[in-house]
């Protein structure tokens, strides 16, 4: 008890929570993924496509700010297999083809660029500068989609 | 007779035009050219070409209708005749002038800046003051003046034909090109500003997208056409452009103008196309802000496949930790199973809700927990803080000292760390844990949140 008060003194506490964008969409998404996780487990039939699914959607439910959060959330609802990460393997073969054959800068740097569009969810419906910026966006969800769900599994195991 | 002239052009004084003298309204525009770029610029920026091309049009078939007045001593430029027809077209276009007026007070409008190349503002300030000698009687007109000669100096000075023949196309086209949005030189500073702010301190991702889709529509807006040939089509031909290329936010408003660098090619192609490569580059910067390890890389190709490799190494991280948790998920013993299988909604009962939200709150603390870890990467100091604290301050949390799902909590517990200020809390003023103990009117649930402010 003397522990944990001792313990209070050393926080400090933010007085504008929902200010903090990082973590307003960490809390939007525990808030959407735990329970679907919840009631996946309780209809029985959860398989690693459905999980996926829900991360998948939690993820876009979160981050509705963005643009690539509405192409990923038309991708779920017309398909119950999310192809947001069936891109990365394809992006790898490209990544190895273009590096193949060795055009000129412009060429490659224009690959890449494509490259980078599918890997965004919707990213080739963008022209290049928007799709940048929602890469940005796209990356920091990311990071902080893979730190929810860690401490997610954390917690379970 | 130029008073006449002017109330039958029927200007309207909006109160900032009505400062008294040009040199006020230079001293406002500097300091407007340099506050800092903010979301409510971008629509500033852009100009209006729609209201203007009605205006222009009034303005133009009012001065070729009207009478022309006797020549005056107002020397623009030092072209004989056509020093009439400028005054005129000055009287007739302060109601454009007296638009961006207003687009420039309701926001930091950047059309500040004739004065902030020096060979304009100082034209500028021998030419308003002959003016103001002459035509005192209207300040408005002397506004207009001081605005417009600089537009009138330079096409007079590149020009060595009438730049105002009485036909309608080529007033249009120069008039155009007025209101000068601050050149780009000047924006450097503001654009560098702008992404500074933005990659120093945490990253803020709302924030982030705010200003990044201004700050390059900013930037690029700020900058101008200065052509003195064929304008129209390029002109057309770079609104098309802008309307793919731009993500303005207003509808209305998305036209950039592009001056064209000293010792650079004037062509609109080029224009566009160094435009679009200063966008993807500063996007650029921002993103390998992002990215670690891309500060070490150099070109762009290279920063393109870190980028790329660092988003396919967390989408591969992520599935794997859905693979992970979709096979925890079906052996995840659960203590509050049964009881989190209620209706987790407000329509169920006390007990459950709160017990829901203790779930979340362990969870969202756990997640976060870990967040500071990652981020600060200090060794997780085991010990009973958080979680326990609205426990213990709450009246309902003691309710559940005696329920099961303390067990939980208790090995749960021990992932706990100190939090920063960073992530902090949102935690404990946390929505779905502070808002629902209050909506179940819990007398100590207000008590809650003040008393952990008072221990700062």
């Amino acid at each position: 008890m003397e522990r944990q008060i001792i313990n209070k003194k050393k926080r400090v506490f933010s007085l504008e929570p929902n200010k903090n964008p990082s973590a307003v969409f960490t809390r939007k998404y525990t808030s959407h993924l735990v329970p679907a996780l919840k009631k996946l487990n309780m209809n029985k039939n959860s398989s690693k496509q459905t999980v996926k699914h829900e991360v998948d959607m939690a993820l876009a439910l979160s981050a509705q700010e963005f643009a690539w959060s509405r192409f990923l959330l038309q991708k779920l609802s017309s398909s119950t297999n999310p192809t947001a990460t069936t891109s990365s393997s394809d992006g790898i073969r490209i990544l190895e083809r273009s590096n193949k054959e060795g055009g000129n800068e412009e060429g490659e740097i224009e690959e890449k660029l494509m490259e980078l569009q599918k890997l965004l969810p919707g990213g080739e419906e963008m022209n290049v500068e928007e799709m940048l910026s929602e890469i940005g966006n796209y990356i920091k969800c990311l990071e902080l989609q893979t730190i929810a769900l860690k401490s997610i599994v954390q917690d379970s195991t | 007779m130029e008073n006449e002239l002017f109330m039958n052009a029927g200007v309207s004084h909006p109160p900032v035009m009505t400062a008294p003298s040009s040199s006020s309204a230079m001293l406002k525009w500097v300091s407007m050219e340099t506050q800092p770029v903010d979301p409510s610029l971008s629509r500033n920026l852009f100009w209006e070409k729609s209201t203007e091309q009605s205006i222009f049009d009034s303005a133009l078939s009012s001065l070729v209708s009207s009478p022309t007045p006797s020549n005056s001593n107002f020397s623009v430029g030092g072209v004989g005749g056509e020093n009439v027809i400028m005054r005129e077209l000055i009287g007739k276009l302060g109601n454009i002038g007296d638009i961006y007026g207003i687009t420039a007070s309701n926001g930091n409008s950047c059309y500040a800046t004739p004065m902030s190349s020096p060979p304009p503002g100082s034209m500028m300030e021998t030419k308003t003051t002959t003016p103001m000698a002459e035509l005192s009687g209207d300040p408005g007109f002397a506004e207009r003046a001081a605005r417009f000669s600089c537009f009138g100096s330079r096409s007079f000075n590149s020009r060595t034909n009438s730049p105002f023949p009485i036909n309608n196309e080529p007033p249009i086209t120069t008039n155009e090109k007025m209101p000068r949005v601050s050149s780009s030189p000047v924006f450097k500073p503001l654009a560098s500003h702008v992404p500074a702010g933005e990659s120093s301190g945490e990253f803020s991702r709302k924030r982030r997208t705010k200003s990044k889709q201004n700050s390059p529509s900013a930037v690029s807006s700020s900058k101008e056409i200065e052509e003195k040939e064929d304008s129209d089509p390029k002109r057309c031909k770079k609104s098309e452009e802008n309307g793919d290329k731009t993500k303005s936010i207003d509808p209305y408003k998305d036209y950039i103008h592009v001056r064209a660098r000293r010792g650079q090619a004037t062509d609109s192609h080029s224009l566009a196309e160094r435009v679009r490569r200063e966008k993807i580059s500063e996007r650029m910067k921002l993103l390998q802000d992002l990215v670690p390890g891309c500060n070490k890389v150099t070109g762009k190709a290279l920063m393109l496949d870190e980028i790329i490799n660092y988003v396919q190494s967390l989408q591969r991280q992520v599935e794997f930790l859905s693979m992970k948790l979709s096979s925890v998920n079906t052996r995840l013993d659960f203590n509050m199973d049964a009881l989190l299988s209620k209706d987790i909604f407000p329509s169920s009962n006390n007990l459950m809700h709160h017990q829901q939200v203790l779930r979340l709150d362990s969870s969202a603390e756990t997640l976060l927990g870990d967040h500071h870890n990652k981020n600060l990467q200090l060794n997780p100091d085991i010990t009973s803080n958080n979680i326990i604290n609205p426990l213990e301050t709450s009246d309902t949390s003691r309710s559940f000292i005696h329920l099961p799902t303390l067990a939980h909590f208790s090995d749960s517990i021990s992932q706990y760390s100190t939090f920063s200020e960073d992530d902090l809390h949102s935690i404990i003023h946390m929505g779905f844990a502070q808002n629902r103990l209050q909506e179940l009117n819990q007398g100590s649930s207000n008590q809650v949140p003040s008393h952990m402010k008072a221990e700062l």
